[in-house]
């Protein structure tokens, strides 16, 4: 019978919580692995939106939230006379015997002491003695209260976020005007810029210029990455872009000499007008790079170094190049290659860029970021606001003509550290009189 | 080069600390004192210069967060050795950020421009504070393998356990304060983590696998902190609890970055 009762005992709120606790870490851990899907078919990172994970969530915010709910009740409920008893029910007293007929000398002294170290005070008389009430970081109490609430804050504000958030990924090509899904905005990307490390290849920055119509307001703002727009109600984020080559232009070469300027589209067949040739670009490199095995490759995927590779079939033809070229900007590369019949070299490329943005409305950012506030300051008065409270409680032994004094102290949380703070308060108490035993 | 003496260095504290604890002399555990001071002034001093060379923050990636993981882990042993020294502490410390550092020998060490992503003031707290808290933790395993071996020790060597049993106590006290310590730091990198990630994903959660570890390292220190409350389980369950919270804190450190898809992953 002892055994059953020991095996409920267990299942005690606290451990009941530790365990959905635990359930809930390893869920949202095995949601991370990545198996291979011959040996585990299964798509793990499905975990998240699972009713059974999102139920488990719930369950610990509302537990969390009743928890808020049950300990402002009890730091809103007016101390009790007796409230002093409470703390004297708390673990074994730390006992010491001082000569001496009256407490009062004896009470103001551990008054300065406690005063000193920042203590408030209430004292109660008593039939053979006095009680004294030591506190100080009462705020302290508060801790438990803003975590718990400000955990089921946050997971409020999850929950809604899950049922109500609306996440829209639009692309905006560069030029073009397009409606603003969830409002009746219209926007249009004037122009979309990448902006490079000053003498680096890395990217500093991704821009989407936007004018914005929303009703009878036209603004214009830029779009950067970390730095969203609102419109409305609606969030915009820059997540990605994409660059489609619409056409190049290119000076072609015969012997050394200039011999005409052509505009093509990628992999167009163009015929020249100067010879019986017909030219294409097969494809375009925007940062041209050779390995050591002389494959070529793009660096960056930034219009860095660009190359095409350029086609020459003779016009009778048209199935074999005559020609396969790689083409470059650079003019110079020309003026020693006069012996090679056919050079070209890319006067212009047209790009057009398409930025691809996150449009975001999310009623459940207040509450976690309101839930996010609560939980951290709670964490961080947990941890650096130590509630203290002593009770001294002074008798008179009449016939030994000494005075026993019992302290007590509140909190399980930090017992080490009042222990300590205790023998440093009976040494300050005894230090005056060489006859006090401990 | 400096990365590879600071290394050096922190061995020299390391086994002058724990040379320190098996004989009991007050002059060695102050040279140790000294030489991990000194080793650390000039730690902080190669971050400072690395931060100017490269004109950003300098904890971009994992190579420069491993190196300010080392600093911050330092520093706060060096706060709470001020309060109360236990040479044995010092060792497993100096011991830990000298590994720390030597992980730094597998990572690429170019200084790289801040990436678009990483342009935001939240880079500073998100990044300082998880790593303040990551320190703080990394302590607590620290002090709490000093409590397991110590245990470990008393338990064969019962006859000298007397003078030990008030220092286990402290050392137990030390592990719960260093994780007290750290628990608001780490939850403060996760919320400033999940504010940025709104500012710059749209979302300020989406069970990247970043996100979900740091959420179970939080959850794992929560459980402690609850067990913590019933006072049968200090000691030497807390103690493996804390070294249990420590695999997860690296694990969301390393592991994530190296073995798992996410958009955290900056090395």
């Amino acid at each position: 019978m002892q055994e059953i009762r020991k095996f409920f005992q267990g299942f005690g709120p606290l451990n009941l919580v530790n365990a959905g606790l635990l359930v809930a870490a390893l869920s949202a851990g095995i949601g991370t692995l990545t198996l291979p899907s011959k040996f585990l078919p299964l798509k793990l990172a499905t975990v998240y939106s699972q009713p059974w994970f999102l139920g488990l969530f719930v369950v610990l915010g509302v537990a969390s939230g009743l928890f808020a709910l049950r300990k402002i009740f009890q730091l809103l409920r007016p101390s009790r006379a007796g409230a002093f008893e409470d703390i004297v029910s708390l673990p074994a007293p730390h006992e010491i015997s001082i000569p001496g007929g009256s407490v009062a000398p004896l009470e103001d002294r551990a008054s300065k002491i406690l005063l000193k170290r920042g203590y408030r005070l209430k004292s109660e008389k008593r039939a053979n003695g006095s009680s004294l009430l030591a506190e100080k970081n009462l705020w302290g109490r508060w801790a438990s209260f803003l975590i718990h609430l400000g955990f089921a804050a946050v997971l409020l504000g999850g929950f809604l976020t899950f049922l109500f958030a609306e996440t829209h990924h639009i692309v905006l090509p560069e030029g073009e005007t397009v409606p603003l899904p969830t409002t009746s905005a219209q926007i249009r990307l004037e122009k979309f810029s990448i902006v490079f490390h000053p003498d680096q290849l890395e990217v500093d920055e991704y821009v989407s210029r936007l004018l914005v119509q929303n009703g009878k307001r036209t603004f214009r703002d830029d779009l950067k990455v970390n730095r969203p727009l609102q419109i409305g109600q609606s969030l915009l984020f820059q997540k990605s872009y994409q660059v489609v080559v619409q056409g190049l232009e290119l000076f072609v070469y015969r012997h050394g000499e200039m011999l005409e300027r052509i505009r093509l589209k990628p992999e167009e067949l163009k015929p020249l007008t100067q010879a019986p040739f017909v030219i294409q670009v097969d494809t375009v490199v925007p940062d041209f790079v050779r390995d050591k095995k002389g494959n070529v490759a793009s660096r960056t995927p930034y219009f860095k170094n660009p190359a095409a590779l350029i086609s020459l079939y003779d016009a009778r033809d048209e199935a074999n190049a005559k020609v396969k070229v790689w083409a470059f900007e650079d003019l110079m590369f020309h003026t020693g290659h006069e012996n090679e019949e056919w050079a070209f070299a890319i006067q212009k490329i047209r790009k057009r860029y398409f930025s691809g943005v996150q449009v975001s409305r999310d009623p459940g950012v207040l509450p976690a970021y309101f839930g996010f506030v609560l939980l951290t300051f709670g964490v961080f008065v947990f941890s650096f606001v130590s509630l203290r409270q002593f009770f001294f409680r002074f008798t008179e032994d009449k016939t030994k003509h000494r005075i026993r004094v019992e302290i007590y102290y509140k909190n399980g949380k930090d017992r080490f550290s009042f222990e300590r703070e205790i023998v440093k308060l009976k040494a300050e108490l005894m230090s005056e009189t060489p006859e006090a035993t401990a | 080069m400096i990365i590879g003496i600071l290394i050096l260095a922190y061995l020299l504290f390391s086994i002058l600390s724990f040379v320190a604890f098996s004989s009991g002399g007050k002059g060695l555990n102050l040279v140790s004192k000294i030489v991990g001071f000194l080793t650390l002034l000039v730690h902080g001093a190669w971050i400072l210069v690395r931060g100017v060379q490269a004109g950003r923050w300098p904890f971009i990636n994992t190579y420069e967060t491993l190196i300010l993981l080392g600093f911050f882990t330092m520093v706060i042993f060096f706060l709470i050795d001020w309060r109360r020294s236990i040479p044995l502490i010092g060792g497993f410390v100096g011991l830990i950020v000298s590994i720390l550092l030597a992980l730094t020998s597998f990572l690429p060490s170019e200084i790289e421009p801040l990436m678009p992503a990483l342009k935001s003031n939240w880079l500073l707290f998100h990044v300082v504070s998880a790593f303040i808290g990551y320190s703080g933790l990394v302590l607590a395993a620290a002090t709490a393998a000093v409590y397991l071996f110590l245990k470990f020790y008393l338990k064969i060597f019962s006859q000298k356990a007397g003078k030990w049993v008030e220092r286990l106590k402290e050392v137990d006290w030390m592990t719960h304060r260093l994780i007290v310590f750290g628990f608001p730091f780490l939850t403060l990198g996760i919320v400033t983590g999940a504010i940025w990630a709104n500012a710059s994903w749209g979302r300020y959660w989406n069970w990247d696998p970043k996100e979900t570890w740091a959420f179970i390292t939080w959850t794992v220190y929560v459980i402690y902190l609850h067990l913590r409350r019933d006072e049968k389980n200090h000691g030497t369950r807390t103690a493996i609890m804390s070294l249990f919270g420590f695999a997860t804190v690296m694990f969301t450190y390393f592991g994530v970055n190296f073995w798992l898809a996410s958009i955290h992953a900056y090395q």
